[in-house]
C-alpha cells in the first residue's frame, strides 16, 4: 500500500510546492486588485468605445453600427471651436497653475518667508471649494454689469463700464488656474521638504548662485512632481466642466466638456455622440500619459536617502517681504474675495448686482440646512448627508486600491505593473460625466443602480488615480533598498508593508485620502448624470440651486459647501499633523 | 294648463324636492374626499397606499410647489404620513435621456414622466413604453389639448399642463424704464445692445419647438430676427431660472423668452420684485407648450403614478401647480387661483400658436439648430 501512495505523494508535493509559491500574500493581493482595477476602469472603458460606434436613429430608442459619431466631430463647427478652447483653457490653466504652484511651495518649503507655516493652509483653499463654485463666486466678483469689484470700481473709483471681466475664455483659465493650484502645490513642496540638502549644498560650494542653484538642481530634482502635477492639472482642467459651464459657454467659449454635458444630458441628448467626443479627449490624455510614462518613470529621482536630514531653509533677505506680498495676494485673489463675495450675495434674498444692507438674512442657510422645516430644500440638505458618506467611504476604498496598486507598480516593474500604471492613469483624462456614462451603461441593470453605490463606483474609478499618483510621488522619493532590507531579513510582503512601506508612506496616504475626500465632497459631474431622488449630493445641490432657484441660494450652499471642508482640514491638519496635506 | 296650475305645480315639485336637495347638500359639505373621488381613484388610491410612493420626473416643479402637492395629494387620497412623494427636478432633457435609458434598459426607478417633448413621448409609445391609463379626468382637459393644437396620445400620453415663452425685463435697470414689449419688434431694437439674452435652442425642446411654431404660422421672419437680436450682442444661456437671475441683477436686463412663473417665484421670495420686473407677450401670437405625462410601464409603484397623474388632472392638483408655477391648464372652464392671476395671460385675448404635428416638427430641429449654431455660436 505504501509503495502505491508514494508516487502519488511525491507528484503531488511539487505541485503543491509550486502553488504556494504562487500563492503568496503579494500575489493573491496583486490578482484582486488588478482584477478590480481592471473591471472597474475597463468595463466603463469598453461601454464608452462600444457605444461611440453605435449611431442614433431619430427616436433615441434604436441605433446602428457606424463612424457616423467619428465624422460628426470632424464636421460639426462647434465641436472644432470646443476642441481648440478645450486645449487653449488647459494649456493656459496649466501654466497658470504650475507657475502659482511651484513659486508658492517653493516660498512655503525652502525659505524664510514670514509666516510661511501659517499661510500654507490658506494657500490649499481654493482646492476645497468646487472650481464650479469658485466660477460662481468670481462672476459674482467680476462679471462686467454686476461683479462687485466692477461696481466698486465704477461707485469709488469713477471707472467707467467695467475694471475687469471673467465672463470670458480668459476668466475660465484665470478660475480654472487658481483653484487648481494646490494639486501643483501639493505635488511639489512634499519633494521639496523632503530633499536631500547635500544635493544643493554642493552646488552652493562649487560657486553657484541662489537663482541657478534652484534653476539647476533643486527643480530638476523635483521635475517628477512638477510634471505630475502639471499633467493632472492639464487633464482635469480638459475634463473641468462646472467652470466653462459658468463663464465660458454662455458667453460663446463652448468647450468639449460643455458640448459632451449637453450630449449627455441635454435635450438632443446623444451619448452615443457623447462617447465619441470623449474618445478624442481621450487622445490627448493619452498623449500626456505617454510623456508621463516617458521621461517622468524613468528619472526616479531618490531624494530621500535612508540618511536623517533637514533642508536648508534659503534666506531671503529683504525679498521675504516680497515672498510674503506674493503669498497673500494669492490668497487674496484666490480664496479671500471669492469666499467675501460668496458669504454677501449667501445674505440676500436675491441678489441684484449690489449689496442692500437691509435686505440681509441668514434665510437662504436656514432653507439650505435645516432639513426638518417645511420650506427647506431637499436636493440641498440630502446632498449634504449624502456627500459624507460617499466622501468617507470614497476615500478609504480608494485609498487602500491605491497602496496596493502603487506597491505593485513600483516594486514590481514588470509588464503588469505598466499596464497597471496606465490604468490607474487612464481615468483621469476622461471627464467624469462621461465616465458616469459607462458607468451609467455598464450597471444599469444591476442592483446598484439608482444608489449611492452607483455613485460611490464612478467615484472610486474616475479619482482612486488621484490617490495612488499622490502615494506614487512619495514612493518615487524612497528608496527601495529599505523594502528590500526588510524582505532579505525574512520579512512577509504584507509584513514589509506594514511595518516599512505604509509608515513611511503615511504623509503620501493621508494627503491622498484627504485629497480624495474633498475631491469627492465637491464632484460634480459624475453625480449630475448617476444620481435620482434622494441620492443628491452637495455640488449637485449647488448645481441644483444654481439652475432650478437663484444665486443667493447657490452662494448659500457654497459656502456650507466650504466651511465644512475647511473644518475637515483644520480636524485632519490636527490629527494628521502639517505632513498629512503635504506629502 | 292654467298659469295658476303651473305655478302650484312648481312649488310641489319644489317643496317635494326640498328635503332630497337639503340632503344633497349636506353630504356633499359633509365628506368632501368621498364625493370628490370617483370609484377608479378610489381603487388606485387603496393600491397605491400599499406601493408607499411615487416617483415624478419632470422639469417644472419647484420645491416648494412639490412640497404643497406631495401634501395635498396624500392628504386627498388619506395615502398616510410615511408615504413618500418623490419630486425628482431635472433639465428637460435630463428627464428624457434618463427615462429612456430606464426604458432601454427594462430598469426602473420612475414612476411618472412630465415633461414637454412630443417627439419623445411618441416614440418611447410606439415602443410600449407607457401603461395604458383610464382617467376620470382626461376628458375635461381634452377638447381644450385639441383644440390649442398640443400632442397627446390617450390612453398612454396626456397633457395636464403648458406653459409660453414670454418677454421679461427689469425697469430698474439703466435705460429700461420706459421699455415695454408687445411684439417681436420691441425686443430687437439695436438700441438693446448689451441688454438682451438669446436662449440656446439647441439645448431645449421647447425653445426650438417655439421657432418651429413660429415659422409654420407665419408669425415671425425667424432669420431676421436671429440678425437681430444677434446684433444686441446677447448672452447666450437656457435655462430660465439663470436667466430670470440676470434680468433681476441687471446682467442682462431683457430676456425674450421666459416664464411668467419665474417672475412669480421670484416676487414670493422678494416681494418688490413685483414693481421692477414686467412681463409682456407677443402680438404675433404665443407658443404654447404642452407638457405631456404619461406612466412608464415597468413603474416601480404603478398605482401611485396613475393616482398622481389622476391627480394632476383633477381641479385639485392643477390648483397646485398654476398656483406654484403660473402655467396653463386644459381644463374646460377653469378659473386659475387668485395669486397666480395676475402672472398668466387671459388666453381669449391673445393669439394662441400651436403646431399641427409636433412629432414632425423633430424632424425640423437639425436644420432650425443649425441655422441657429451658425449665428450664436
Amino acid at each position: 500500500m505504501s509503495t502505491l501512495s508514494l508516487p502519488r505523494t511525491s507528484s503531488w508535493t511539487p505541485w503543491s510546492n509550486r502553488l504556494r509559491n504562487m500563492l503568496t500574500q503579494e500575489s493573491i493581493a496583486t490578482i484582486i486588485v488588478s482584477v478590480i482595477v481592471a473591471a472597474a476602469v475597463l468595463l466603463p472603458l469598453f461601454a464608452l468605445v462600444v457605444s461611440s460606434f453605435q449611431v442614433m436613429d431619430a427616436s433615441g430608442f434604436s441605433t446602428t453600427w457606424g463612424f457616423e459619431n467619428y465624422t460628426a466631430l470632424f464636421n460639426d463647427r462647434v465641436i472644432h471651436k470646443a476642441f481648440i478652447n478645450t486645449l487653449l483653457i488647459s494649456s493656459g490653466s496649466t501654466i497658470l497653475a504650475t507657475f502659482l504652484g511651484v513659486s508658492l511651495a517653493w516660498i512655503n518649503a525652502r525659505t524664510n518667508c514670514p509666516w510661511r507655516d501659517r499661510l500654507e493652509p490658506y494657500n490649499l483653499i481654493p482646492f476645497f471649494l468646487s472650481p464650479f463654485v469658485g466660477a460662481i463666486a468670481w462672476h459674482n466678483l467680476a462679471s462686467p454689469r454686476i461683479g462687485l469689484l466692477n461696481s466698486w470700481a465704477r461707485d469709488y473709483l469713477g471707472v467707467p463700464g467695467y475694471l475687469i471681466n471673467v465672463d470670458n475664455i480668459y476668466g475660465v483659465i484665470w478660475v480654472t488656474g487658481i483653484f487648481f493650484t494646490p494639486l501643483v502645490y501639493l505635488f511639489v513642496v512634499g519633494s521639496l521638504r523632503r530633499m536631500d540638502p547635500s544635493l544643493e549644498d554642493s552646488a552652493r560650494t562649487t560657486g553657484a548662485g541662489l537663482l541657478r542653484t534652484t534653476m539647476t538642481v533643486t527643480l530638476p530634482l523635483v521635475a517628477p512632481a512638477i510634471l505630475s502635477g502639471a499633467i493632472i492639472v492639464f487633464v482635469t482642467s480638459a475634463g473641468e466642466f462646472g467652470v466653462p459651464f459658468k463663464l465660458g459657454a454662455p458667453y460663446g467659449w463652448q468647450t468639449l466638456t460643455t458640448q459632451i454635458f449637453s450630449k449627455a444630458v441635454g435635450d438632443d441628448a446623444n451619448y452615443y455622440l457623447g462617447s465619441a467626443m470623449s474618445m478624442s479627449l481621450g487622445i490627448i490624455t493619452a498623449f500626456f500619459i505617454w510623456v508621463q510614462q516617458r521621461y517622468i518613470a524613468p528619472r526616479s529621482f531618490t531624494t530621500v536617502t535612508g540618511k536623517g536630514f533637514r533642508p536648508n531653509v534659503i534666506e531671503l533677505g529683504r525679498w521675504k517681504w516680497f515672498a510674503f506680498g506674493y503669498n497673500i495676494s494669492f490668497i487674496v485673489f484666490a480664496v479671500v474675495l471669492p469666499i467675501l463675495s460668496l458669504i454677501i450675495v449667501s445674505l440676500h434674498p436675491v441678489w441684484q448686482g449690489r449689496i442692500i444692507p437691509s435686505a440681509m438674512s441668514l434665510n437662504n442657510y436656514v432653507k439650505t440646512l435645516f432639513f426638518w422645516r417645511p420650506d427647506s430644500i431637499q436636493a440641498a440638505t440630502n446632498g449634504i448627508y449624502n456627500s459624507f458618506i460617499l466622501a468617507f467611504l470614497g476615500a478609504t476604498i480608494a485609498m487602500i486600491l491605491s497602496l496596493v496598486v502603487s506597491h505593485m507598480i513600483h516594486r514590481t516593474k514588470g509588464f503588469g505593473a505598466r499596464v497597471l500604471d496606465f490604468l490607474c492613469v487612464v481615468p483621469i483624462g476622461f471627464p467624469g460625466i462621461v465616465l458616469a456614462m459607462g458607468v451609467l451603461v455598464t450597471y444599469i441593470k444591476t442592483p446598484i443602480y439608482a444608489t449611492l453605490w452607483i455613485i460611490l463606483l464612478g467615484y472610486i474609478t474616475r479619482f482612486f488615480p488621484y490617490g495612488q499618483r499622490n502615494i506614487s510621488s512619495v514612493m518615487l522619493a524612497i528608496s527601495e533598498e529599505l523594502d528590500q532590507s526588510s524582505r532579505m531579513a525574512g520579512a512577509s510582503w504584507f509584513t514589509t508593508l506594514r511595518r516599512i512601506t505604509i509608515p513611511l508612506l503615511k504623509p503620501g496616504i493621508f494627503a491622498g485620502w484627504v485629497l480624495l475626500f474633498i475631491i469627492f465632497l465637491r464632484e460634480l459631474s459624475i453625480s449630475i448624470i448617476l444620481y435620482t431622488s434622494g441620492t443628491e449630493t452637495l455640488s449637485v445641490g449647488v448645481y441644483y440651486l444654481s439652475n432650478y432657484e437663484n444665486e443667493a441660494l447657490t452662494a448659500a450652499l457654497s459656502m456650507t459647501q466650504t466651511v465644512i471642508l475647511l473644518v475637515c482640514i483644520l480636524i485632519f491638519r490636527r490629527v494628521a499633523g502639517r505632513e498629512a496635506l503635504t506629502a | 294648463m292654467g298659469s295658476r296650475q303651473a305655478a302650484r305645480a312648481a312649488c310641489r315639485i319644489a317643496l317635494l324636492a326640498a328635503p332630497f336637495t337639503a340632503i344633497a347638500i349636506f353630504a356633499t359639505a359633509a365628506s368632501v374626499n368621498a364625493a370628490d373621488l370617483t370609484p377608479h381613484e378610489k381603487t388606485l388610491a387603496a393600491a397605491a397606499k400599499k406601493e408607499g410612493a411615487v416617483t415624478i420626473i419632470n422639469p417644472i416643479f419647484s420645491d416648494r410647489t412639490a412640497q404643497r402637492m406631495a401634501a395635498a395629494f396624500v392628504k386627498r387620497y388619506d395615502l398616510g404620513p410615511d408615504f413618500k412623494f418623490n419630486n425628482l427636478r431635472k433639465g428637460t432633457g435630463a428627464t428624457v435621456a434618463q427615462v429612456r435609458q430606464e426604458i432601454k434598459a427594462g430598469k426602473f426607478t420612475v414612476d411618472v414622466h412630465l415633461v414637454s417633448a412630443p417627439g419623445f413621448f411618441a416614440a418611447a409609445s410606439e415602443h410600449g413604453a407607457f401603461m395604458k391609463l383610464d382617467s376620470d379626468y382626461w376628458k375635461d382637459s381634452e377638447e381644450l389639448a385639441k383644440q390649442a393644437s398640443q400632442y397627446f396620445n390617450y390612453p398612454y400620453v396626456v397633457v395636464p399642463l403648458a406653459y409660453t415663452f414670454q418677454p421679461v425685463w427689469n425697469t430698474s435697470c439703466d435705460g429700461m424704464k420706459d421699455f415695454g414689449a408687445t411684439s417681436y419688434s420691441d425686443v430687437l431694437k439695436p438700441a438693446l445692445k448689451g441688454k438682451t439674452i438669446v436662449s440656446d435652442i439647441t439645448k431645449s425642446f421647447t425653445y426650438t419647438n417655439t421657432v418651429i411654431s413660429l415659422k409654420k404660422n407665419d408669425a415671425v421672419d425667424v432669420d431676421e430676427m436671429w440678425k437681430k437680436i444677434k446684433a444686441t450682442d446677447p448672452i447666450v444661456e437656457f435655462r430660465t431660472e439663470p436667466k430670470m437671475q440676470m434680468v433681476i441683477s441687471c446682467q442682462r436686463p431683457l430676456d425674450m423668452w421666459n416664464l411668467a412663473g419665474r417672475v412669480y417665484q421670484n416676487v414670493v421670495k422678494k416681494p418688490d420684485l413685483a414693481k421692477i420686473l414686467k412681463i409682456g407677450y407677443y402680438k404675433e401670437g404665443q407658443v404654447m407648450l404642452g407638457n405631456q405625462a404619461a406612466v412608464l410601464k415597468g413603474a416601480p409603484h404603478p398605482n401611485a403614478g396613475q393616482l398622481l397623474l389622476e391627480f394632476l388632472l383633477s381641479k385639485e392638483g392643477t390648483d397646485i401647480f398654476v398656483e406654484g408655477e403660473a402655467v396653463y391648464s386644459f381644463r374646460k372652464g377653469y378659473k386659475p387661483p387668485e395669486a397666480a392671476k395676475p402672472y398668466l395671460l387671459d388666453l381669449s385675448e391673445h393669439k394662441l400658436l400651436g403646431m399641427k404635428d409636433w412629432v414632425a416638427a423633430q424632424g425640423e430641429f437639425k436644420e432650425v439648430r443649425g441655422k441657429w449654431q451658425a449665428m450664436f455660436q
